[in-house]
């Protein structure tokens, strides 16, 4: 590693003592400031901007600016300030009650269990097994979301990044229009054409890890720049990252690679879209898959089960399951885990319906507080939930739904 | 036995011109006094160097300082008793762990909350610092949070509003700061002393979570980001002790798939120990199916403990 010449020294002594770091409005000691800054990091081995000069310990900066302890103290603190200007960056809470913006999913008991619905800025991620009902989930959101601020939408345009094969349009197009007849009444529902809720979805289909990471590095930031875009769907992400598909190309064949690989991506996009959720007030919704849990893993069943966010048995507000609950966790792991903000799980069960239960008793003329042992299977019906596991905006709670051309709904209390 | 010029803080090259010149330890200055081979500000940066002296604290007034430390509660009963009935210290590092879902951002907003409640209900009036570094923060998510602190009879009350008043009373004195990159937190936490100047009566730092942003930025070199780990580890000790602040931290969990019961003695932080090692207490959540298991793993004031919370 160099050190800074003696003639270097010596003018950043210079500079330094005459104090022309302390004030960063003047333009002149600004320059100043920052050539200081350049000089100290072109100095060091691997910095081509001041703020890596950050991303060591600070006695190795030491050591390789060659500065002594006055000297570099003076200039860390130069270059922390230009780094991170904390008065720009400081926001009291009150302030942030302008950034609460939701999507609305078009159903206010489902938006209550989220918390307001979808939030501008924040990583959701959608999971359940296959034909939970995900893709439809996003797609009643990507309607919701275009519909006029006074319908209940942003205005918003929508990207779609689709990674498990084309497209669904034609459901889009037949839950355009009863959804939006449903959220928005008669009179605006006439006066829309399914076809306007096309237009401003722009969909991608990626059949490979390295060409959706691609996307996603030069194709996304150029459609979110324009500014329009408030809802970005990724159905799914773990479609290319759960199986080791490439191991011809590169060689490698080890799993701990490929594992290792995998969490390297994850952690790059997941800070790549953390960033841009902010910046450009967009949210990001990705789709995730589940995978198995082998026997011999866990502990007791109920424990484990609500550790993983998966609801118990117990939380499910049926009085007779048929359907044994398998032991599934979401796909992709603890990395992926902590990059979401958001975990919303849609799951479906075989229970019974009380009311229909009751009914059915009563014309057979059974009693009423007589229990059978096992409930009629013809009574049975497959249930569904949208459970929000974890957010930090709202508890965890479970709303049952109904599914049907125009998308989710809640199911009401009074109906079960 | 003197000090050796090798083992003051100096650059390499001073280093080499004194050692070429004879001069091997501090005492040899006094003895020759012929420093002409350097310059008149390499004299002054090496009387500076060699005036540094150890300093050295009685146990006693450790002792003294310790017994009028200050503590808030966290307004949570369980949660009190388990950190010996009186709550988070100030002057101290308190380490929260926990998987995705287990109520870390949950409990960081009730302590920026318990903490700014004024003295009669536990608390101390003070201002927080929330360090956000994974997007956790929202007013919406303090703002029920504050209703579920003053109000926690009303289990689901998401129709019931605070009063506006207490809303922004409490709300005020959290400061937030976003943060996307470790060089950031770097910065942030180096420009401290200036921050704690000109913002008047903060009592909590909360950085949520402190293991995202080197794990953003060191993706790919574990020992690098250790490194980095130890230097904030006493950066953020020594900002605890010198302004007698609260500092919590949340680490991400290790992966702990399957198990269901978490051990008290091995570390449950994905970033090891590092964080152990500053910390006066270490708190591990858990998901439950009803509620939040919260353990205390670890401590330098009280003995391990175990308690359960229904909903935070």
């Amino acid at each position: 590693m160099s050190t800074l010449t003696e003639e270097q020294q010596v003018l950043i002594a210079k500079c330094l003592a005459k104090g022309r770091f302390c004030s960063l409005q003047r333009v002149p000691s600004k320059r100043a400031n920052q050539s200081i800054c350049g000089l100290a990091a072109n100095n060091v081995v691997g910095c081509e901007e001041p703020h890596q000069c950050l991303l060591m310990p600070y006695s190795e900066f030491l050591r390789s600016t060659g500065l002594n302890e006055e000297q570099g103290q003076l200039v860390w603190t130069l270059i922390c300030r230009s780094t991170y200007p904390w008065q720009q960056h400081c926001r009291r809470a009150t302030e942030l009650k302008d950034d609460d913006v939701w999507i609305s999913t078009g159903d206010a008991e489902i938006d209550q269990c989220l918390g307001g619905g979808i939030r501008l800025g924040s990583m959701v991620e959608v999971v359940g097994e296959s034909a939970a009902g995900k893709t439809q989930l996003c797609i009643q959101l990507a309607i919701s979301a275009q519909l006029p601020e006074a319908h209940g939408g942003l205005n918003g345009d929508v990207i779609y990044i689709s990674t498990e094969g084309p497209f669904p349009v034609s459901r889009l197009v037949s839950m355009a229009s009863p959804f939006v007849h449903r959220v928005c009444g008669e009179e605006y529902a006439n006066s829309v054409d399914p076809a306007d809720f096309m237009h401003r979805i722009q969909v991608a289909e990626f059949e490979s890890m390295e060409t959706m990471f691609h996307a996603f590095d030069y194709k996304v930031p150029s459609l979110l720049s324009a500014g329009n875009v408030r809802l970005m769907i990724v159905d799914s992400i773990a479609a290319h990252l759960r199986f080791n598909t490439s191991d011809d190309n590169t060689g490698q064949s080890s799993p701990i690679a490929f594992y290792k690989e995998r969490s390297d991506s994850l952690v790059a996009m997941g800070a790549k879209f953390k960033r841009w959720a902010n910046e450009y007030n967009c949210a990001f919704v990705f789709i995730n898959q589940v995978t198995d849990l082998f026997a011999g893993d866990s502990g007791n069943g109920n424990d484990n089960d609500a550790s993983l966010g998966l609801p118990s048995i117990a939380d499910i507000d049926a009085e007779f399951t048929t359907m044994v609950t398998s032991k599934k966790a979401p796909a992709l792991g603890a990395v992926w885990s902590n990059i979401i903000d958001t975990r919303i799980m849609m799951y479906q069960r075989r229970g019974l319906v009380q009311s229909e239960f009751r009914r059915a008793s009563d014309v057979q003329g059974e009693a009423a507080d007589q229990a059978p042992v096992e409930p009629p299977s013809h009574l049975l019906r497959t249930r569904r939930w949208i459970e929000n596991v974890f957010s930090p905006w709202a508890l965890n709670t479970q709303c049952e739904v109904v599914l049907d051309e125009s998308g989710f709904q809640h199911v009401s209390k009074a109906d079960i | 036995m003197s000090r050796s010029v090798l083992s003051l803080r100096l650059p390499v090259y001073l280093q080499t011109k004194l050692i070429q010149n004879g001069y091997h330890t501090v005492a040899d200055f006094d003895r020759h006094l012929d420093l002409g081979f350097l310059t008149q500000s390499e004299v002054h940066s090496l009387k500076c160097a060699a005036g540094t002296k150890l300093s050295a604290r009685s146990a006693l007034s450790l002792r003294q300082q310790a017994l009028t430390q200050s503590y808030f509660s966290t307004q949570l009963s369980q949660l009190d008793a388990l950190l010996g009935g009186r709550g988070i210290p100030l002057g101290c590092v308190t380490e929260v762990t926990g998987e995705p879902g287990s109520g870390q951002t949950d409990l960081c907003l009730r302590l920026c909350l318990a903490a700014r409640l004024p003295a009669a209900q536990g608390g101390l009036g003070v201002d927080s610092l929330y360090i956000d570094t994974v997007g956790s923060f929202s007013y919406c998510g303090a703002a029920r949070a504050a209703l579920r602190l003053c109000a926690p009879h009303h289990e689901h009350a998401t129709d019931s509003e605070l009063s506006d008043s207490l809303a922004t009373s409490l709300l005020d004195g959290i400061h937030v700061f976003r943060v996307y990159a470790a060089h950031e937190l770097s910065a942030l936490l180096c420009s401290f002393d200036e921050i704690a100047s000109q913002v008047a009566g903060i009592g909590l730092v909360i950085i949520n979570t402190v293991s995202w942003p080197y794990v953003a930025s060191f993706a790919s070199s574990i020992a690098r980001r250790q490194v980095m780990h130890t230097e904030l580890a006493h950066k953020l000790a020594q900002i605890a002790s010198k302004h007698n602040v609260a500092v919590v931290l949340v680490s991400q969990a290790k992966s702990t798939f399957g198990r269901s019961n978490i051990s008290l003695s091995s570390s449950s932080s994905m970033d090891g120990d590092v964080w152990a090692r500053v910390s006066a207490n270490r708190i591990i959540l858990q998901r439950r199916s009803n509620g939040v298991s919260v353990v205390l793993s670890a401590s330098t004031m009280h003995p391990p403990g175990e308690t359960f919370v229904k909903i935070m």
